[in-house]
């Protein structure tokens, strides 16, 4: 999932609006919380499961982009945007004393289009879609994380070792790691089903 | 099956497949027959795919809004510094550290006592200026008593 980043002038890059951010303007800030809140809630909630502190995170996070002095355009802007959603994400497991284990079904999360798909498909789909999400929560939290910021938020590996302030070679493996185990955790499910 | 050297490895196509390069490991996938006959492989490009079921969730309308008001709250807490009521709040602080600068000065620096002038007594003087002992005229006088002890038996 990525956000529109045309290179026209009518679409500035990001890296050029959070700068006009750091002199105040908040057109500009605005424009960068249009393009990244649904990212950004997004990749709470794969982490939380719950929509509401999702987008409560995500706009701490916004709050810290606005107030933001230290912003060097060194790295990407999305770079640096996760890697303050990271942070929080895990001041927010501290103040909580743990991560959530289990997912609670979002009804916008299993909405179908009606007309598409039978009544029990609808369900399987809805179940299925249940199994994964609590495949991916039972994951240890770095797999968690590097699965949810490469599979989710379509980032390179050499960003989300940037993210995670850890070599890519990491990233790499522990990315192996969290799709084998999804694996096998979903071969189980299959099995007990069966 | 050996593993022909041309394959990348199941990580790298991994990384091609979450990166969406180098396109060409991507097709190796879907025409490479070793590598189809892999099962561990299958089982990771099936999940990988799985988590495709996932859907996106849409963000709520009161978002934006929620956030703006929640910046204008911030800032407001950041200006209320600059203003001169708020330290009002807190001048109980600066003036309990001046008087306690002024207590300490106070003390240390009050007019001199009868306490401050005391002098040591005459004969303390004398009995100082006594010593130090010298150490033959000790050994001497054990020696003295030391005799008087032998001879009284």
């Amino acid at each position: 999932m990525k956000p529109r980043t045309e290179t026209h002038d009518l679409f500035p890059h990001d890296e050029d609006l959070m700068l006009r951010v750091l002199s105040g303007d908040a057109v500009s800030f605005r424009q960068l919380v249009q393009r990244w809140k649904q990212p950004l809630v997004n990749f709470f909630y794969r982490s939380l499961g719950e929509q509401e502190s999702a987008e409560e995170l995500a706009q701490e996070v916004f709050i810290k982009v606005w107030k933001a002095k230290n912003y060097q355009v060194k790295a990407k802007f999305s770079t640096w945007l996760y890697r303050l959603a990271q942070h929080q994400l895990i001041d927010h497991w501290r103040r909580m004393g743990r991560r959530p284990q289990r997912f609670e079904p979002l009804e916008q999360a299993f909405e179908l289009p009606a007309q598409e798909i039978s009544p029990e498909q609808r369900v399987l789909v809805a179940e299925s879609r249940a199994q994964v999400q609590a495949a991916i929560s039972a994951l240890p939290v770095r797999q968690q994380q590097v699965l949810i910021l490469s599979k989710f938020q379509d980032l390179k590996y050499s960003q989300i070792a940037e993210i995670l302030d850890c070599p890519v070679n990491q990233v790499k493996t522990q990315v192996f790691r969290a799709v084998q185990s999804l694996g096998k955790k979903l071969k189980e499910l299959v099995h007990e089903e069966a | 099956m050996k593993k022909p050297e041309g394959c990348p490895s199941n990580e790298e196509i991994l990384q091609a497949l979450a990166e969406g390069q180098p396109i060409e490991w991507i097709e190796h996938v879907h025409t490479c027959e070793h590598c189809q006959s892999q099962p561990e492989l299958q089982v990771l490009l099936s999940s990988w795919q799985a988590l495709d079921i996932l859907p996106e969730i849409t963000v709520s309308r009161a978002f934006d809004h929620a956030l703006m008001a929640r910046i204008e709250q911030a800032n407001k807490v950041r200006l209320s510094w600059l203003r001169l009521d708020a330290w009002f709040n807190f001048l109980h602080v600066p003036a309990l550290a001046g008087l306690m600068v002024l207590f300490f000065w106070f003390v240390e620096h009050k007019p001199a006592t009868e306490a401050h002038h005391w002098e040591r007594p005459a004969q303390t003087q004398s009995l100082q200026k006594s010593f130090p002992v010298k150490t033959e005229d000790v050994l001497n006088l054990m020696l003295k008593i030391y005799r008087q002890r032998s001879l009284k038996g």
